[in-house]
């Protein structure tokens, strides 16, 4: 899989903070098909990672690319493909789900989608019929993780930017979360999600990465490591 | 895509309940104020009508007293009412009233028109004794002030539109739906700019209708071009106004501040622009050029008539010097006591003149300057231009007082040259005596007062989009 | 406990570069407005005082004339103005600060400065009351409106309370700490005004000043409570922010004007023109309307001969013109008190129904107040009015009096007097009423105040709990 063209690639990606190194020359490369997890303890560089994909943040050194694209050359044309789901999706709260689908939608693709084809992919999601005419401020963190995905469906995104999706969420939501992830990467979706979940990691992630202070200090393959394994090589690393 | 946006903002719009609240409120205090300006100026033109129909009824029947006097009828009329005497008509008895009427979008500003004499009765008396007539509002009520539109637009209109707008970026980072706008393939600046839009375009057209319903609803009489065309320029105004806070609120909303900071922020500007700088523009003017005194002179003028009465026979010489038909036949004895008064008047007069032309010229200077200072804000930009439209400040004002003075020495003439050549008045004389009428300045002279004041606002608006712009190509918003 | 608070909450604000800026700036144009506002009353003091010198100089120069022609000529009387005028001119610029004395008739509100003023002065004039009025209420909510919210916000005031902090002590403290930033600002700012009102009053003005610092201090504690209170109820500091500042704007600009105007439609006020119609009607036709000048003059002359025991006028022993002007003058008094007392009246009917907009705004009762301690308030403008008209009354009947006693039968427009009867007539003195009249004027306001500072303190105290998230 990592033979065929990534499409998120970083290539000695540096950001500095005044004096801190937030990240340093960090080189990554995802291919379609795979999803990658980011581990690493706060403060390690995930999160400026996936910023600089989104170009939130400008790299002081090196580039992110998306698709071959260099994000801070071409914003917009790279944003077109991605997908974007923070740890709470906040979302318009005077706005049902739909309504808010129905938005962002129409931000991403440039002309206001079907609305069956909305509420198609908000069931997909695992969002109930009735819900999807609620107003988001009443909704729950998995129901708004759920409008994220559906986000992500109806942009037919390729490349999807988690930033620890499912931190604060119950066992099930959780679960029912990866399984969507799960159905966006026999897509063919390519996935950087950084996470503190290592047993998430090690369940649906396909390749995983460890960083400290800016730092990729380890690179491996999910299913050549155990559980117990990942969890030793993890602790030390963040104890040297 | 832009179209579906701005539904989508519209929508938001309307479901922020704080925003709801407010439109209402504005509403409702330009419905009132419409309300306030009708009243004012009915009442107004009520005292006109009053002033007309007394008129009339005086002219009418002193041209009856005249019909029978020139019939010969043999009636006991007292000297100092007897209309045949062109001094006792002139100064008092025939008197016609000079009226500025309200201006023709008055009921939308009342402006300066409550403190500003609006009719006199003309005589050929001196100006000072009789030009002022001042209205006897409440002072405490004066000087609170009136909601009229002109209020709403000036002061609470920025007030709305930075409601609206203040918080539209740092607002959505802080609730944080910001990141996820932006990992969307829109330019920050296109979302920012759509949002501000559909808010600063909700806040124009509302002022806008507000001003047609209180057009409409308060008679204004737009079916005259004139009237219609400076309606017009008044909305193209609010237009403008509205562009500049807009323009302000993007160039704010365009720094990464907090929604907090960006409402201290914004509240500063409107501070500075709507209360600090009209009150420092007043301060300059009330200490650089200050009003002249009406009072000082009042005084100087009874300095100048004491003085020609001491010197009466001086008076008279010149006088007659100046009048050779009169002294021709004037011979000896007495001289008329009406044309002594009129001499002596004329000594007064022609000792003050000098004063009078500092008068003018002082208060010309503090109009010069006021107009110049207008610059300094925004506010005071759209005050003066909304003024000048309605016709309730101090230019057309001054305007009156020139016209009035040309009619002044037109009336002065046409009685005093008969009580010179020794002519009593006529019927054919009372069909014939001056009137006036207050001729409005034409649309392009008030074009061109408008202009500078226009450029101002254009420029600041364009610099401030500009400095946004620049702003949001260096730094992310996110 | 509450001086840590406060202290920490001082400490806070003097360190934050907003609170320096816009102090600093409220304080420049607070310090600006005095020191101009003093320098500008100074020199129309004397201006004043010199135009009265000149006036009083016409009068006794007259030539010899006839007395009633020296009525006509008349004088003018100007208003002294205290020198706390200069933190509040109050209506002055409505009202004018000069009164026209001639026979006949009662003159007011003649050349009103705000007449030849630009539009761009009716924004408000620059004094120091409308940045006491306007602009520090404004810098109180500035520096407050975080006080609780943003403390919510941050997740300090979460802290604050597991530690056990009691919410009365947190208000307490909070307020202090807001106050005492407030002192720096405005104890330099009320050292120089004492100073000039000093100098140029002595104790009396001393004393006005501290009156008027207690109500503007009132004031302030009012808007520091209600910006506390408005802080620990808010969710979030900007909405907090936002519902201060529309109080900020419904106190400041739209209730006033909204009073006003109510009360204008409540007892309005009479057109000019209608005024001067009725009063000339009532002059002609007597109060009443029945009784026409030349029947009273009638009267008058048979009364007058019956008394005597004469035929004719001109047996009297004094002229029966000067008598007869002075008796129409006395009539035209009676005339003249009815209609300006009404005027006046209607005038107090409307003050008195714009303090019921003191339920939306405390500054409508500060105002009355701020204007009643300068000496700038429609009353003690009414005090001078009536003051220069007992003085016009005086003038006038000296004048017919010497008519009536010295000229000869007939002779009553052809009698002249000399500059001994210009000089009988005292100058002109007016003395300002004393504070104690300006509260028995205002009680109302000051009451008003009282309620509303009551009101902020029962809420402040019974806001025991607080939202905590």
């Amino acid at each position: 899989m990592a033979t065929s063209s990534p499409l998120l690639s970083a290539e000695g990606l540096t950001k500095r903070y005044g004096d801190t190194l937030a990240l340093d020359a960090l080189d990554l490369s995802i291919a379609p098909g795979e999803v990658y997890c980011l581990l690493g303890a706060n403060g390690a560089g995930k999160s400026t990672t996936i910023n600089c994909f989104l170009d939130f943040v400008r790299p002081d050194g090196g580039v992110a690319k998306i698709g071959g694209q260099v994000v801070a050359q071409h914003p917009l044309e790279t944003k077109k493909r991605l997908a974007y789901i923070p740890e709470t999706v906040m979302l318009y709260g005077n706005l049902s789900g739909l309504e808010n689908l129905e938005y962002f939608a129409t931000l991403a693709t440039g002309a206001r989608p079907a609305t069956e084809e909305l509420v198609a992919h908000l069931i997909t999601a695992g969002l109930r019929d009735d819900q999807i005419r609620q107003r988001v401020g009443g909704y729950s963190k998995g129901m708004r993780q759920k409008v994220g995905i559906a986000i992500a469906l109806a942009k037919r995104a390729d490349v999807l930017l988690l930033d620890e999706p499912t931190s604060g969420l119950d066992p099930k939501a959780s679960n029912e979360f990866h399984r969507l992830l799960g159905l966006l990467r026999e897509r063919g979706a390519a996935v950087l999600m950084a996470t503190h979940d290592l047993f998430r990691a090690k369940e649906s992630g396909t390749r995983i990465g460890i960083m400290k202070a800016g730092r990729k200090v380890a690179e491996l393959r999910a299913d050549e490591i155990g559980h117990a394994d990942l969890e030793k090589l993890y602790l030390t690393h963040m104890h040297d | 895509m832009r179209l579906s946006l701005w539904s989508f903002e519209w929508r938001l719009l309307r479901r922020e309940p704080l925003i709801v609240v407010l439109t209402a409120l504005l509403v409702v205090l330009g419905a009132y104020a419409s309300v306030t300006g009708s009243r004012f100026v009915r009442a107004q033109e009520q005292t006109i009508e009053e002033l007309a129909l007394e008129e009339r009824s005086r002219l009418d029947s002193l041209r009856t007293l005249m019909a029978r006097l020139e019939r010969g009828e043999s009636l006991a009329v007292s000297p100092f009412a007897d209309p045949r005497s062109p001094a006792v008509a002139g100064r008092q008895v025939a008197s016609r009233y000079t009226v500025l009427p309200p201006g023709p979008l008055a009921p939308l500003a009342i402006g300066q028109r409550d403190v500003q004499p609006f009719w006199a009765l003309i005589s050929t008396r001196t100006k000072q004794t009789f030009f002022v007539n001042d209205e006897i509002d409440n002072p405490v009520a004066l000087l609170a002030g009136r909601i009229d539109l002109a209020f709403v637009v000036l002061v609470l209109y920025p007030l709305f539109i930075l409601a609206l707008t203040f918080d539209v970026v740092a607002g959505e980072r802080e609730r944080g739906t910001l990141g996820l706008v932006l990992s969307q393939p829109v330019a920050p600046s296109q979302v920012l700019t759509t949002k501000l839009l559909v808010r600063a375009l909700v806040a124009v057209l509302l002022t806008v209708a507000l001003s047609v319903a209180a057009a409409l609803a308060t008679g204004v009489a737009l079916s005259d071009p004139t009237v219609l065309t400076r309606f017009a320029l008044w909305c193209g105004m609010l237009l403008l106004y509205g562009a500049f806070w807009f323009a302000a609120a993007l160039a704010v909303n365009a720094r990464r501040l907090s929604s907090a900071a960006s409402a201290v922020t914004l509240l500063g500007v409107w501070l500075v622009v709507v209360v600090i700088l009209p009150a420092v523009s007043a301060a300059i003017i009330s200490v650089t050029y200050p009003a002249p005194s009406r009072l000082a002179l009042t005084t100087r003028l009874r300095e100048a008539t004491d003085a020609a009465a001491q010197q009466r026979q001086d008076a008279l010489a010149a006088f007659m010097a100046e009048h050779p038909t009169y002294a021709a036949d004037a011979g000896a004895g007495a001289p008329d006591p009406n044309v002594m008064a009129v001499a002596l008047q004329d000594a007064a007069e022609r000792m003050m003149a000098p004063r009078y032309a500092e008068f003018d010229a002082a208060l010309d200077a503090q109009r010069v300057a006021a107009d110049r200072l207008r610059l300094m804000s925004p506010a005071l930009v759209l005050q003066g231009a909304l003024l000048d439209l309605a016709g309730s400040g101090e230019a057309r004002f001054r305007d009156y007082e020139r016209q009035f003075d040309r009619f002044h020495s037109e009336w002065r003439a046409f009685f005093n040259d008969r009580l010179l050549g020794r002519q009593a008045l006529t019927a054919q004389d009372y069909a014939n005596i001056p009137s006036f009428t207050y001729r409005e300045p034409t649309v392009g002279a008030l074009v061109s007062r408008l202009l500078p004041g226009v450029l101002l606002l254009l420029v600041l608006t364009v610099a401030l989009i500009w400095n946004a712009r620049a702003r949001m190509h260096r730094a992310t918003l996110a | 406990m509450i001086r840590e608070i406060a202290r920490k909450e001082f400490r806070e604000l003097t360190r934050d570069g907003r609170f320096r800026l816009s102090a600093g700036i409220v304080g420049g144009l607070l310090l600006v407005a005095s020191l101009a506002g003093f320098t500008a009353w100074r020199e129309q003091a004397a201006q004043r005082d010199a135009a009265q010198n000149s006036m009083q100089a016409l009068w006794f120069g007259q030539p010899a004339k006839n007395p009633h022609s020296a009525a006509h000529y008349g004088l003018w009387a100007f208003k002294p103005q205290l020198p706390l005028s200069f933190i509040d001119r109050g209506v002055d610029p409505y009202v004018g600060t000069a009164s026209w004395l001639e026979a006949h008739r009662q003159n007011e509100f003649r050349f009103r400065p705000a007449m030849d003023a630009t539009a761009a002065q009716r924004f408000g004039d620059w004094t120091a009351a409308a940045v006491l009025q306007h602009l520090v209420p404004l810098l109180i909510i500035v520096l407050a409106f975080g006080a609780f919210a943003g403390e919510r916000e941050r997740g300090t005031l979460r802290q604050l309370a597991s530690l056990g902090v009691p919410t009365r002590a947190l208000m307490t403290g909070k307020a202090l700490g807001v106050a005492a930033a407030l002192a720096l600002l405005l104890i330099p700012v009320a050292v120089v005004g004492s100073a000039l009102v000093l100098n140029a009053m002595g104790a009396d003005g001393l004393l006005r000043l501290a009156a008027m610092t207690a109500v503007y201090l009132a004031y302030f504690g009012v808007v520091l409570g209600a910006t506390l209170l408005v802080s620990a109820k808010a969710r979030t500091a900007r909405a907090a922010l936002v519902v201060l500042l529309a109080a900020w704007a419904v106190n400041g600009i739209v209730a006033p004007r909204l009073a006003a105007d109510v009360a204008r439609m409540a007892h309005p006020t009479p057109t000019a023109r209608e005024f001067t119609a009725e009063v000339q009607t009532a002059l002609a036709n007597g109060i009443d309307g029945h009784s026409p000048a030349s029947a009273r003059g009638k009267t008058l002359e048979d009364s007058l001969l019956k008394a005597y025991n004469v035929a004719k006028v001109e047996e009297l022993p004094f002229n029966f013109n000067g008598f007869a002007m002075q008796r129409g003058e006395e009539h035209g008094n009676e005339v003249f008190d009815h209609y300006f007392d009404e005027l006046w009246s209607t005038y107090a009917a409307q003050d008195r129904s714009q303090l019921l907009g003191a339920v939306a705004s405390p500054l409508i009762a500060v105002r009355f107040l701020s204007m009643g301690i300068a000496g700038t308030d429609a009353a003690q403008h009414r005090a001078f009015a009536t003051s220069a008209e007992n003085y016009r009354r005086e003038l006038n009947k000296k004048m017919n009096d010497a008519i009536a006693e010295n000229a000869g039968a007939g002779q009553a427009f052809t009698y002249q007097a000399d500059e001994t009867l210009w000089r009988s007539l005292e100058p002109f003195t007016y003395e300002a009423p004393g504070l104690g009249s300006v509260w028995r004027t205002h009680l109302v306001s000051a009451v008003v105040l009282l309620l509303w500072m009551g009101l902020v303190a029962v809420l402040t105290r019974r806001s025991t709990s607080l939202a905590v998230v």
